[in-house]
């Protein structure tokens, strides 16, 4: 009986890696094929060979300053929403500033669908001279992450005892004092998944980088896309350039896992 | 919980100046980047203000939205985002749960697996969307292949308005249920062993352990696992844009497509932003609605 | 309170506001760019060589990858010549327009030069985007406008009495054959028999669709005298949306449907126009079942790994076909005239000239004349390398660029290169113009999906999808200003009429 259901598990689990894992295989094989290769009938499962021109030529072909603007943008973004994030759920957590449903406002504005700020954003960016820089992807991508940001932290916040802060208050330290020097460093695993989070959604965030992002800073989501020409789907590259995309975030998420699973369970679980 | 009158003797945390000092850089970039461009998309709704030809900008009142409601293409926008939302929501928590009871249970290699699936989590959906792109297509796709090999009748995932958006819920789930497993292992976890067993003594089999004591004791977390996801799978768009394009016909034009295409290939400004707006209303309602079912649990 | 916070943020909302106020209504409005500016600039080409301190910089923008690739070639080249450097841009060829209009409508100044779809000409001219070159080509070194394809001269680079444009790619539909299976004796003498006349590519959709029918066979059947190991199907066709109407014109223009009538009313919804219609999702009988999802690569291998006797499609399946890499037919592809539609004793044939594109010289370029000069090189003397390399997606337009046969180096012989730009040269000198006017987007998304949902529903009827189409297109002319819309495709109309289109 167990045995069964340690094959039955096993089976299952099997699939299911399956289930995740082929479509990856299958970006990966396609970087070694060539333009022609990605459509026959039956599909080419192995790799008809072993090049990595895709990966070169994705990377010269706008990739390498696509991976570029990519960083520098989820980066920008992770430190400004960990940093204004942090004030916020901070203010909220402990002094409930603004009332208990301000927590909700702040989600509703995780709702918005870009979109419909994306237009007016355009017209105010366009006035402003800031459309294609990078300050205003930075910005935007961080004023979708800060509730995200403030509704995670703010929990973490809340878990500290509020003692630990009565008794350094006595002591004679500043508010801000005990913010910088006690909370913060408390909380170092909540920030991090925080920071880890900001920075995946801004390194994946297409919408706003579509319209915003022209010619001057071009994330790698936005790049992806010119591959795909009238004639032909640079597919190869495509495929290439996603896999530079996505190593990056895999290897983060690799070292940070229990960080992760924290920051994604956290605010499921506890709400 | 601390309540600002259980401080007042000691030290007053309720110090509002403080946290309002902390609270004044969200408060602007919020205002900057959110609260001022939705009234200015108000203002402009009530244009008519094309940017296609030189013409002048008119004042129509509620004309753009009166307009609205009398699209079809909006409405059948509503139907089709309504249903990748309900559809990707059911399939995620499916293969969620699933995936989810099959890992609950300590073994060896276990935190590897959970790494390995999580991956697609990672990915941009935009990235997502070409993948499946290609494995779904209906003649070099392999999944066709796999379908016709057990000799199946190949499905027209691209072409057939029925398959279409099922193919795009499938594309979207694939990179999202992993999330949904994550939070519910947590919440697996999180259901107190002794009553299992107890229950066990007296008789009961999984599968009554399973319905009557673990999924009542889940049901808040999948509310707002749910809620969560139809947050997100409302605001698609990257995978529909590089899959299907909102085709065939206008079988898999969201919401958000549609209000994109108008405001950013034609150009009608006012009307883009009044659709903007109904959007935005009918998410409310949606997400109002699974908020009153999480306070309900509550 | 908080009175400061709340301070900050109402004198927020406030300059916000006023910030607003000034930005939107006013500035798309702000006065279409003078000809009179070209002109002024026009004269000195000359005295521009009189060494300015430092060299300006030109932008060009168009769709990147491998239709842009040849600037790189041409670069050093043209900043040594004409003494500016020059910066390449590439954006996404599926938002190209989204992303100039932007920038135009933004008033941004970004680029100098830009490669774009003629069917957003009349767009970007009406609004004054892009200055006229007339009289650059006039006062010289012209472009050699002679030389061009008149068809594809004037309908794409000519508004008015004025040229706009430079060609640059010289997109056509045409048909595509199998030379091997036409010229097959078994196949001859069964198609005889059957029809009642010889086998030959056809020159009317009713042929094209008997051809077509003939073609299409099972798993199993015989093939030239092979038996087939999977279905074979007479023809495949383009189903996405985002330019299956060209296919859809094919038919519809041959037949003499017209976008407009003189009135603005539109002609989509005419007799003819759901004929068209119902015959073209006819062909669909003898395509793969699939071919609804089949964009350019899809209809592209289909054909070249051998699974369908015939296609419609732009002309690269003729070079790309004779990579042995990826083509199982190489040296048997024959090219001919899109089929057209009897009157009389004459086929009139309009194959469609879908895509396409020109360069233009914005009106924010900082030194139009070496604007021009650019423009003029990269369609004039380097356009012969880009349009005969296989790295590039550009297709002839020149008569020289045809007669150049021994420049296309991938056909195994020097007849089959002769026949293919013969065949695709006949297609362009038929060439049926797109819509190419303000709201073109919206007009052509409106058919578009007419189409694709016209297809996608097995009981859905033509004459309703098109009265519905010509419903939204009115639509759109009324929002747009019907009198100024008018006003706008009557010109057109004139410059289609000078190239010998019948508009009325």
């Amino acid at each position: 009986m167990k045995t069964t259901n340690n094959i039955i598990r096993i089976a299952l689990i099997s699939a299911l890696l399956m289930f995740v894992l082929f479509p990856l295989y299958w970006m990966f094989v396609g970087t070694f094929k060539t333009t022609g290769e990605h459509f026959t009938d039956p599909p080419k499962l192995l790799p008809p060979r072993i090049s990595f021109d895709a990966y070169s030529e994705g990377l010269a072909n706008r990739g390498g300053k696509g991976l570029l603007d990519s960083f520098i943008i989820a980066t920008s973004t992770m430190i400004l929403s960990v940093g204004l994030g942090s004030l916020g759920a901070y203010a909220i957590g402990r002094y409930k500033w603004g009332g208990k449903n301000l927590i909700f406002i702040l989600l509703a504005i995780q709702m918005l669908p870009p979109v419909s700020l994306a237009l007016p954003l355009f017209l105010m960016f366009n006035k402003l001279n800031i459309v294609d820089t990078y300050p205003a992807l930075i910005i935007c991508d961080t004023c979708f992450n800060l509730p995200y940001a403030i509704w995670l932290l703010q929990g973490f916040f809340e878990e500290i005892p509020i003692e630990i802060e009565e008794a350094a208050r006595v002591d004679g330290s500043s508010r801000w004092q005990i913010f910088t020097q006690m909370v913060l460093p408390l909380s170092l695993p909540g920030i991090i998944a925080v920071a880890f989070f900001t920075f995946i959604f801004a390194w994946n965030e297409f919408i706003l980088a579509y319209v915003f992002a022209r010619t001057k800073v071009t994330p790698l989501t936005v790049v992806i896309p010119t591959m795909v020409n009238a004639d032909t789907i640079r597919w190869e590259q495509v495929y290439a350039v996603s896999i530079i995309a996505v190593v990056p975030v895999i290897i983060l998420s690799l070292f940070l896992q229990k960080y992760l699973i924290r920051g994604l369970t956290f605010g499921a679980v506890k709400g | 919980m601390i309540t600002a009158q259980a401080n007042k003797k000691t030290q007053s945390w309720y110090d509002k100046a403080f946290a309002s000092k902390l609270m004044t850089p969200n408060i602007i970039v919020i205002i900057v980047i959110c609260v001022f461009p939705l009234i200015y998309g108000i203002f402009l709704s009530f244009f008519q203000y094309e940017l296609a030809l030189p013409s002048p900008i008119k004042f129509v009142g509620f004309g753009n939205y009166l307009k609205v409601f009398g699209d079809a293409t909006f409405w059948s926008a509503v139907k089709v985002s309504f249903i990748s939302v309900i559809g990707g929501a059911a399939l995620q928590l499916f293969l969620g749960f699933g995936a989810a009871l099959i890992l609950n249970r300590d073994f060896r290699g276990r935190s590897i697996i959970v790494a390995i699936l999580l991956i697609p989590t990672t990915l941009a959906p935009v990235v997502v969307g070409f993948i499946f792109r290609m494995l779904l297509d209906d003649r070099f796709g392999p999944v066709n292949y796999l379908i016709k090999s057990i000799g199946l009748q190949p499905i027209s995932w691209w072409g057939n308005p029925q398959a279409s958006l099922p193919g795009i819920i499938i594309a979207n789930g694939w990179e999202w249920f992993p999330f949904v497993m994550l939070v519910l292992l947590a919440g697996l976890q999180s259901v107190p062993q002794d009553l299992i067993d107890s229950a066990r003594v007296d008789g009961a089999s999984d599968w009554n352990v399973f319905w009557k004591i673990v999924l009542p004791l889940l049901k808040t977390v999948m509310v707002v696992v749910v809620l969560i996801r139809a947050i997100e799978d409302l605001k698609m768009f990257d995978i529909i844009l590089v899959t299907t394009g909102g085709g065939p016909g206008i079988a898999t034009q969201t919401m958000n497509m549609y209000a994109y295409q108008k405001g950013f290939s034609f150009f009608s400004i006012g009307y883009a932003s009044a659709l903007s707006y109904v959007q935005l209303i009918l998410a409310l309602i949606l997400v109002r609605f699974l908020f009153s079912q999480l306070s309900k649990e509550d | 309170m908080n009175k400061r916070l709340i301070f900050t943020i109402v004198s927020m909302i406030i300059m916000f506001s006023m910030l607003a106020s000034c930005s939107s209504p006013a500035a798309p409005a702000a006065p279409a760019g003078q000809p009179t500016q070209a002109a002024a600039a026009a004269a000195p080409v000359a005295a521009d060589t009189a060494a300015p301190k430092h060299k300006v910089t030109l932008v060009v923008a168009g769709d990147g990858g491998n239709n842009q690739v040849q600037w790189t070639w041409f670069k050093q080249e043209m900043e040594e010549e004409f003494d500016v450097n020059l910066e390449i841009v590439g954006l996404s060829f599926d938002d190209l327009y989204t992303k100039l209009k932007t920038e135009f409508v933004a008033g941004s100044g970004a680029y100098d030069i830009v490669v774009f779809f003629p069917k957003h000409l009349g767009d970007f001219v009406a609004n004054g985007y892009i200055l006229p070159i007339t009289s650059y080509l006039n006062t010289g070194p012209g472009a050699d406008m002679e030389d061009i394809v008149p068809r594809f001269r004037d309908l794409y680079s000519k508004v008015g009495n004025d040229y706009y444009t430079l060609p640059y790619d010289g997109d056509i539909l045409a048909l595509f054959y199998r030379t091997d299976l036409f010229s097959n004796a078994d196949e001859q003498a069964a198609f005889k028999a059957k029809y009642g006349y010889d086998l030959k590519p056809p020159e009317t959709w009713e042929q094209y669709h008997q051809v077509a029918e003939f073609f299409t066979r099972k798993k199993g059947e015989k093939l030239a005298g092979q038996a087939l190991t999977d279905d074979f199907y007479g023809t495949a066709t383009y189903g996405q949306k985002d330019f299956q109407y060209a296919w859809y014109l094919n038919y519809a223009a041959s037949m003499g449907v017209k976008y407009f009538d003189a009135d603005m009313k539109p002609g989509i919804n005419s007799d003819a126009a759901v004929k068209a219609l119902e015959m073209y999702k006819q062909e669909l009988k003898y395509c793969p079942p699939e071919t609804q999802t089949y964009g350019f690569d899809q209809l592209q291998a289909i054909f070249l790994q051998g699974k369908t006797a015939m296609e419609i499609q732009w002309t690269d399946p003729g070079r790309v076909g004779q990579n042995p890499q990826i083509s199982t037919i190489v040296g048997k592809i024959g090219t001919a005239l899109v089929p057209g539609t009897k009157t009389g004793d004459k086929v009139f044939h309009a194959p469609v000239m879908a895509a396409g594109r020109v360069i233009g010289i914005t009106k924010w370029a900082k030194d139009p004349a070496k604007a021009y000069q650019v423009a003029r090189f990269m369609a004039d003397e380097a356009s012969l390398a880009y349009v005969s390399s296989p790295a590039t997606g550009q297709d002839p337009f020149r008569y020289s660029h045809y007669k150049a046969v021994g420049a296309f180096e991938m056909f195994p012989t020097k007849k089959d290169a002769e026949d293919y730009l013969n065949g695709i040269k006949a297609n362009l000198e038929n060439g049926f113009p797109e819509l190419n006017m303000p709201g073109t987007e919206q007009y052509y998304s409106a058919l578009a999906i007419g189409i694709s949902t016209y297809f996608s529903s097995p009981d859905a009827d033509a004459k309703k999808t098109l009265d519905d189409v010509a419903k939204q297109w009115e639509d759109i002319t009324n929002t747009l200003g019907r009198d100024k819309q008018k006003e706008i495709y009557l010109q057109l109309n004139q410059v289609w009429k000078e190239a010998g289109i019948s508009t009325q």
